[in-house]
């Protein structure tokens, strides 16, 4: 068994996907906002390393692929 | 400072997991709408860890109530006067929102060029080369259209980007009812293997965060 350091790919872009609607989407009723910039751009500059340090999307269309595949088969 | 994960029909519920930091989940009833918070001392910054919890109470009230509009993150209250006049004054809204996500889940779809396209070449002249630019944006505008639309037929509401340039055509997230859904993500499949030159992802189901908002974004 290899032990996995790095989360799979598909596991840092669903992450990268949560993050947006987290920190993007629903429901704002209060007019204070206490996300820094800077917070906010640290936790997207960290998932894109983690994205570009495997490939990026070349990789995920290659397993979306594999993926397809092995389903139609 | 009060943390809200997210709105609910009333009644309230009560929740074992905890919030941020391990707070204690509470819910309270404003106007017949139920308020998942926690209370804390301090603003929170977006880690990771932080994202998670607040999506894995948000998954949790999901589970338990007929329908849920997420609250976004880094958006507190200062205390529970400021809560409840808001949500008070926001009531109506919240109601017409959650009867339109109810029995739905959120599913999120990105279409990304496998080969990116070649930019046209800069040294063609400055005319033509705006011209071939101009040719190019409304290409992609056609296929990711052509591709939205294919999707959007069974989603009750949807939202969509389309990036002017870049591997990304599309970004976009469609509301489907619950039962739908298997039926939308092997439509999803048909369209990618109709498309050498796309991949086309479906990720979800999320909570509907992209159809909580009672403005529009």
């Amino acid at each position: 068994m290899i032990e996995e350091d790095t989360p799979s790919l598909a596991e840092q872009v669903t992450l990268l996907e949560l993050v947006d609607r987290v920190l993007h989407k629903g429901v704002v009723l209060s007019g204070d906002i206490t996300l820094s910039v800077a917070g906010v751009d640290l936790v997207y500059v960290g998932l894109r390393v983690l994205l570009a340090s495997v490939g990026t999307l070349e990789r995920l269309e290659q397993e979306d692929r594999r993926e397809l595949a092995a389903a139609g088969s | 400072m009060i943390h809200v994960y997210a709105y609910m029909p009333a009644p309230a519920r009560t929740f074992e997991l905890t919030g941020l930091d391990d707070a204690p989940l509470e819910c309270r009833t404003v106007r017949d709408v139920a308020v998942l918070f926690s209370r804390h001392a301090r603003a929170f910054e977006p880690t990771e860890a932080a994202v998670r919890r607040h999506a894995a109470v948000v998954e949790a009230a999901m589970h338990d109530a007929p329908a849920v509009l997420p609250g976004r993150f880094g958006h507190p209250f200062a205390d529970d006067a400021s809560m409840e006049r808001a949500v008070a004054d926001r009531a109506a809204e919240l109601h017409d929102r959650l009867r339109l996500v109810e029995g739905c889940v959120e599913l999120g779809v990105r279409a990304l060029e496998s080969t990116p396209r070649q930019p046209p070449l800069s040294t063609a002249g400055g005319a033509e080369y705006l011209h071939a630019r101009l040719r190019e944006a409304n290409e992609r505008e056609r296929r990711a259209t052509e591709l939205h639309d294919a999707l959007r037929g069974v989603a009750r509401e949807s939202t969509h980007q389309i990036p002017p340039s870049g591997r990304v055509l599309l970004s976009a997230a469609y509301l489907v009812p619950a039962e739908e859904r298997q039926g939308f993500e092997e439509r999803v499949r048909e369209l990618e293997l109709a498309q050498d030159e796309l991949a086309v992802v479906c990720t979800g189901p999320w909570p509907p965060y992209s159809f909580a908002s009672t403005v529009a974004a």
